[in-house]
């Protein structure tokens, strides 16, 4: 694991590194650069992430389970009137998660 | 040997909410599939294991999400019935207000293959501690906010009401990650059927990094419409009004409680032979 993600890891998790002080003693016996140990201190995210080369649009929608039991009755009822214009109830299943 | 999935929550916090199990489960996997909040996150995982695979390239805007979702299942699927122990490993709790990994484990059940899910720590959890809010004390009703518009509902304004995703409310097309004003304005009004315009709501979100700052920014409901709101801001809304007692049910408790009070106060029989 890379000494950035590390020190991240060990502020998340260890309750004696709660204070910006902890933290400074942490970055100074760790071994990560100038620049990181840095971005740390000023809680600048932009920076980290463009040291890391890492994406900074992340998408984070994960929409609501659907009702499964919902759909599948609905599908049912679907191929039951595969003949009658089923275009309206399909286009409900997208908004349904 | 047959494939196996676990769906896991890695939590909301990078490092601090994490299992052991999950921890465990994503070592011990042949493959890791993810889906994290932050690129700083994804990178955390990615150095868990020799195998990680995100999902964020399935993402695309203009894309139906629908589409997206079943992208992620099949994939994680297809190594699953390669005979892989495979995990999936969500921020948050891999089953709440997440619809991949449930979809993933009814698909591999309906295929007999081994699946099941580990909770993690989720944004609500995080939500309660930050805000110091207690679900219990009146009551919380947890609604994703496009569906809350889409769908006649009841509100209750003696409860807590939390809407999520408040960023993309109003979206039918599911292709877009952020809506903008005039749907805001829409959600607004709905509202305000139910709570008075100067009601104070928060802009709840939840600290993902350790150098993080949570975001709990009171306003008034009316001033939602020009928030800046993002796709993990939460819209947490107190009661307005107090908890009106139900004299009819409290009337008929009252009744049973004097029946039982009264046949414990009966003088005992004894059987005499």
């Amino acid at each position: 694991m890379s000494k950035v993600i590390q020190v991240l890891e060990k502020m998340a998790s260890d309750a004696s590194l709660q204070s910006e002080q902890a933290i400074a003693q942490l970055l100074a016996a760790a071994d990560v650069n100038a620049e990181q140990a840095e971005a740390i201190i000023n809680k600048d995210i932009t920076s980290l992430e463009r040291q890391l080369d890492v994406c900074p649009d992340v998408v984070c929608i994960i929409l609501p389970a659907e009702d499964d039991e919902e759909e599948d009755e609905d599908e049912e009822k679907n191929d039951d009137n595969e003949d009658k214009d089923s275009t309206e109830e399909t286009s409900n299943f997208a908004i349904g998660f | 040997m047959s494939g196996s999935l676990v769906c896991v929550g890695t939590g909301m916090a990078l490092g601090a909410h994490i299992s052991p199990i999950t921890s465990s489960y994503i070592a011990q996997a042949d493959v890791v599939f993810s889906l994290m909040s932050t690129g700083i996150t994804e990178r955390w995982v990615e150095e868990m294991h020799a195998d990680v695979r995100s999902l964020q390239p399935y993402y695309q805007e203009g894309k139906n999400r629908n589409v997206t979702y079943n992208e992620m299942v099949e994939a994680i699927l297809t190594e699953v019935r390669a005979g892989k122990k495979v995990v999936a490993a969500f921020y948050g709790h891999p089953g709440v207000f997440a619809c991949v990994a449930h979809r993933a484990i009814k698909q591999a059940k309906n295929e007999n293959l081994p699946a099941h899910m580990e909770p993690g720590i989720s944004a609500e959890d995080c939500l309660y501690a930050d805000l110091s809010l207690d679900p219990g004390k009146t009551g919380c009703i947890n609604y994703e906010a496009s569906q809350f518009m889409f769908y006649k509902r009841h509100i209750d304004p003696a409860a807590l009401l939390v809407l999520w995703q408040v960023g993309l409310a109003g979206d039918k097309s599911l292709e877009k990650f952020s809506t903008g004003r005039p749907y805001r304005r829409v959600l607004v009004d709905l509202l305000l059927e139910t709570y008075p315009s100067d009601h104070q709501v928060i802009l709840y979100q939840a600290k993902v990094l350790p150098i993080d700052t949570m975001r709990a920014e009171h306003i008034a409901l009316a001033d939602l419409v020009d928030a800046e709101l993002f796709m993990h801001t939460t819209l947490v809304i107190p009661p307005s009004k107090k908890m009106q007692p139900n004299q009819m049910i409290l009337d008929k408790l009252s009744a049973i409680d004097k029946q039982e009070s009264q046949s414990k106060h009966r003088p005992k029989l004894r059987l005499v032979l």
